[in-house]
């Protein structure tokens, strides 16, 4: 997979030659060689040739070719290499999606594997950039009295309301108020909760409608997936601002996802600028399926 | 991180300095909280509440590109993807759809196969040496080609492995460097997402025995980090680096606790397609009677069992309960694996949960020791690198079958003329764990000691405890938990010598999903074993809704169902929201030894093929069933004469 390969790119040597490569490609497909070598129909088997063959040799094999070895590994690179030619010429590179999905992934794996590690200037402007993304959302702590559905039936609206009024007219807190509801499995209790936690235990509804309650009194009644609820927001922790250093790891995460995606999309757009594309919509839609839907949705 | 999460503890302190105070229970006695929760001194009633407040719910089950088969089907999500889709956030799928959880998980173990574990990344990317195969080379040119002949790759693949006819050429092999890079980045992807607190990302693997298309497969998990977890590598099946027989993986956790100190364990699933061999009573790879020495060292390194997930579900079969009207749920009973070996009638008792337990208690009364003395967790095993078991967002088996107005046209899995048909796939399951808190080593811990239970899908909650003393004014109680760990113990344990000539009683409670259907009942099934050793099982409804009575059948009525499947809605108007008893065993005999569970039924709600169909507006066939009924299994509570 790209990543498994991505990492041994990663090393910095493999960096530089992978650099160097890709620059010399671009260099070559820009027409600035000073040998065109596919015209002139020469195969020069160099130092740099031999040296590639027998390094790759001794990869496989953990020692370095013999001279005979050597012989016969120059003699497939030049026939691979006339016949890969011709090959070329023809053009039959061009409806072969092996060879095109695997020229598109070389070309991408290049610009992945030329990243430099994130520095912490770039991690800190990648912070503040995308700071609502590391924001510490509100949060609040709150207790509830539960009423079951269930168990009251149509009383259950009259039942909350009158432990409202009550609740209301008292000039202090009392205490256990969650018992003048009904016993509920999950806590009476919740300290400093976000309107996500809370949606996943209660339910979108009743978060929404907690987090616009009047903190420090008896609201509600409130609706959940379980009956009906009153709560009381003790304690409201303001959405803030994390320091860098507490989310530095997250950071670096989203970091090194999106400047891997950037790049990908950065080569395509700088590439394609050049073309110009053309799709007949009439054959995308003689070729497909048609439902009144159209595609998924999640 | 922020203390959100942390124990009601706080929250109480909090709120009395905020001068409102609100107290329930009397304070239970300290010392009456037993050793795994040791209690603590505290001015508030429910300070010394250490034990598991809170249930994470998580996916101990997931492939990614990184397993040989998933890759061939197409899933091109890497570990990191997985970790990140887990966790809450938008992705692309493998098949280009944008693809998000209703609710993040709390944890996620992935668990690409240790067989030839990133030999598809290195296929697909077309390395030189795979290509030079022609295998291989065909192989990829069929990846390339996509659709099903991508599908048949996968199903050649797993043949292949099957058969011990792999091309050696193509294999990723423990202790070369493609094997290690490839479990490398596994353990990288899981240290990078791993947040204590907030996320917990296990390290871990498939181990795939599958010899003649047998699944005895098992999950590995490692309570540890990466620094440990990469001192060895992933156990194979494949002879002589590996092994297909559990015995061989279980000598090899033993070492890896030795060499390193860590801990790890076991995981079985699909016993439904074992074809008779996932609790046997005989060794199967000797015919032999088992030793002590097996019992021993299952129990020891296999604490869970996975009892629900996308192919087919493990609980019951109705043909080893029929008088069971809920054991027919999503099964698979065609035949093993790769279908290549059909199903008989006698296999069946060797192959699911519930007669799995009743064989344990058997053994025990040959070896002195039970083997079968697993917990119950629901997983996905998806191999789409997307944790999905929500039936309005079910990514499916393989990335061959995501979500798409043709899926249902093609079978899942095909060979002669058997067949697993898309629709078949089981939109299931979950593992929800009690645990102190949200991190590896509590999670594991809680693992360990069984303290989990199954869902297909849905986070209903739910409590089981087993004791001599509950009373029904107990399910009264504000606080049942602080009941249930007082006097008894939880889902996973032994039931404490018997005090009295009473029989023992249950406390079982159970809180709907907030997002799916109310609740039809709780059952307990309890299984024995006569004084000449034979086993023997019954059903019992305990809590239900409404004012349904039990009929003179022994049964209860069903509960209704208002499931509109063209629409594919349904009213919570039937049903219950909070479901809570106290059962004492009215058929108890002290001198046989029996095993416990809770079922937790749901009302019926859409089955993902009706959202399916309402999504993209298409009729499927008619046998396709379009309404199911959830669940949730407990870990059981056994009692020993």
């Amino acid at each position: 997979m790209r990543t498994t390969i991505a990492t041994s790119l990663r090393e910095p040597l493999v960096q530089f030659v992978a650099l160097g490569v890709a620059l010399f490609a671009l260099y070559g497909m820009l027409g600035g060689g000073d040998s065109d070598a596919t015209d002139e129909k020469r195969v020069d088997v160099t130092q740099a040739e031999i040296g590639w063959l027998s390094e790759r040799w001794s990869r496989q094999w953990q020692r370095p070719p013999t001279e005979a070895e050597l012989r016969g590994l120059v003699d497939d690179y030049v026939r691979e290499e006339v016949l890969y030619r011709e090959a070329l010429g023809m053009g039959l590179d061009r409806d072969d999606a092996v060879v095109r999905r695997r020229m598109v992934q070389k070309l991408e794996l290049l610009t992945e594997a030329v990243q430099a590690p994130a520095t912490e200037q770039q991690l800190q402007a990648h912070f503040q950039e995308n700071l609502d993304r590391y924001i510490i959302p509100e949060a609040r702590s709150f207790s509830h009295i539960y009423f079951n559905v269930d168990q009251r039936g149509d009383a259950v609206f009259s039942d909350a309301e009158r432990v409202l009024d009550r609740l209301r007219a008292l000039s202090q807190q009392p205490s256990r108020a969650p018992e003048r509801g009904d016993r509920f499995l999950l806590q009476y209790d919740y300290r400093l909760h976000t309107e996500a936690e809370v949606a996943r235990l209660f339910g979108s509804r009743f978060a929404e409608a907690l987090f616009e309650v009047e903190p420090d009194s008896w609201q509600g009644p409130i609706q959940s997936g379980y009956g009906l609820h009153l709560v009381y927001v003790s304690d409201v922790g303001a959405e803030a601002v994390p320091e860098f250093q507490q989310v530095r790891n997250r950071v670096l995460v989203d970091y090194e996802v999106k400047q891997r995606n950037d790049a990908k999309e950065a080569l395509y757009r700088g590439l394609s600028e050049s073309y110009e594309v053309t799709i007949d919509e009439e054959a995308v839609r003689a070729a497909s399926i048609q439902t009144e839907s159209g595609g998924a949705s999640r | 991180m922020r203390p959100s999460k942390l124990a009601t503890t706080l929250s109480l302190l909090t709120i009395l300095g905020t001068g409102v105070s609100f107290a329930q229970d009397p304070v239970p006695p300290p010392e009456a909280l037993e050793g795994a929760f040791p209690a603590q001194k505290h001015f508030s009633p429910y300070a010394g509440r250490n034990f598991p407040t809170q249930v994470y719910w998580g996916d101990t089950h997931l492939h990614t590109g990184m397993s040989m088969d998933a890759g061939a089907f197409g899933a091109r999500l890497s570990p990191e993807d997985a970790y990140r889709f887990a966790r809450g956030e938008e992705l692309t799928s493998s098949t280009g759809l944008q693809v998000r959880l209703g609710r993040p998980l709390d944890f996620l173990v992935v668990a690409d196969h240790s067989d030839n574990m990133g030999f598809f990344p290195r296929l697909y990317a077309g390395e030189p040496d795979m290509l030079a195969d022609p295998t291989g080379r065909r192989w990829y040119d069929m990846i390339q080609e996509g659709g099903q002949a991508g599908v048949q790759v996968a199903i050649e693949v797993i043949q292949a492995f099957s058969d011990n006819e792999f091309p050696e050429a193509l294999a990723s092999l423990p202790g070369t460097p493609a094997y290690r890079s490839a479990w490398e980045e596994a353990i990288d992807a899981a240290e990078k997402y791993n947040d204590p607190g907030e996320f917990t990302a296990f390290i871990g693997y498939e181990w795939t025995s599958n010899t003649r298309g047998a699944n005895l497969h098992r999950v590995v998990i490692f309570r540890d980090d990466g620094h440990r977890a990469g001192m060895v590598e992933p156990y194979t099946t494949l002879r002589p680096l590996g092994s297909d027989n559990p015995r061989d993986l279980w000598r090899q956790l033993q070492a890896y606790e030795d060499k390193t100190g860590g801990q790890i364990l076991a995981l079985a699933h699909n016993g439904n397609l074992s074809n008779g061999i996932m609790f046997p009573m005989l060794d199967t790879f000797t015919g032999m009677a088992f030793d002590r020495e097996y019992a021993e060292t299952r129990a020891k390194w296999e604490p869970l069992y996975e009892a629900t997930q996308i192919k087919g579900d493990g609980e019951a079969h109705p043909y080893l309960s029929p008088t069971d009207e809920f054991a027919d749920y999503e099964t698979w009973d065609q035949g093993n694996l790769d279908l290549s070996e059909a199903k008989e009638n006698e296999m069946l008792q060797y192959e699911y949960a519930r007669t799995g337990l009743q064989i344990g208690l058997q053994l025990e009364r040959q070896l002195g020791v039970n083997p079968y003395k697993f917990g119950m967790i629901g997983s996905t095993d998806s191999h789409t690198g997307l944790a999905t078991a929500e039936e309005e967002n079910f990514f499916g088996k393989h990335s061959g079958t995501e979500p798409s107005p043709e899926r249902y046209k093609h079978p899942m899995a095909q060979l002669g003329d058997k067949k697993y048909e898309s629709w078949d796939m089981v939109g299931s399951g979950y593992a929800a764990v009690w645990a102190t808190e949200n991190t590896r080593e509590a999670i594991f811990d809680a693992m360990m000691r069984r303290e989990t239970y199954a869902t297909t899908g849905p986070r209903m909650l739910v409590r089981f405890f087993g004791g001599w003393e509950f009373t029904a004014e107990h399910a009264q109680s504000r606080l049942p938990a602080n009941v249930g760990y007082t006097k008894g113990v939880p889902m996973g344990g032994d039931l404490p010598a018997r005090s009295g000539n009473g029989a023992p009683t249950f406390l079982v409670a159970a809180l709907k999903d907030p997002f799916s259907g109310n609740l039809d009942r709780i059952q307990i099934v309890k299984g024995w074993l006569d004084s000449r050793g034979e086993r023997h099982e019954k059903v019992y409804d305990v809590a239900w809704s409404g004012d349904r009575q039990i009929g003179r059948d022994g049964k209860l009525p069903p509960v209704g169902n208002t499931v509109d499947v063209a629409n594919a809605t349904w009213a919570n108007t039937i049903g219950a929201p909070e479901l809570i008893t106290v059962w004492t065993d009215p058929d108890f005999d002290a001198s046989q030894s029996a095993v416990y569970y809770a079922r937790v039924i749901e009302i019926p709600t859409p089955r993902w093929t009706a959202y399916e169909a309402a999504r993209f507006n298409i009729t499927l066939p008619s046998e396709v069933p379009m309404i199911t009924q959830e669940r949730a299994y407990t870990s059981p509570i056994w009692y020993t004469p």
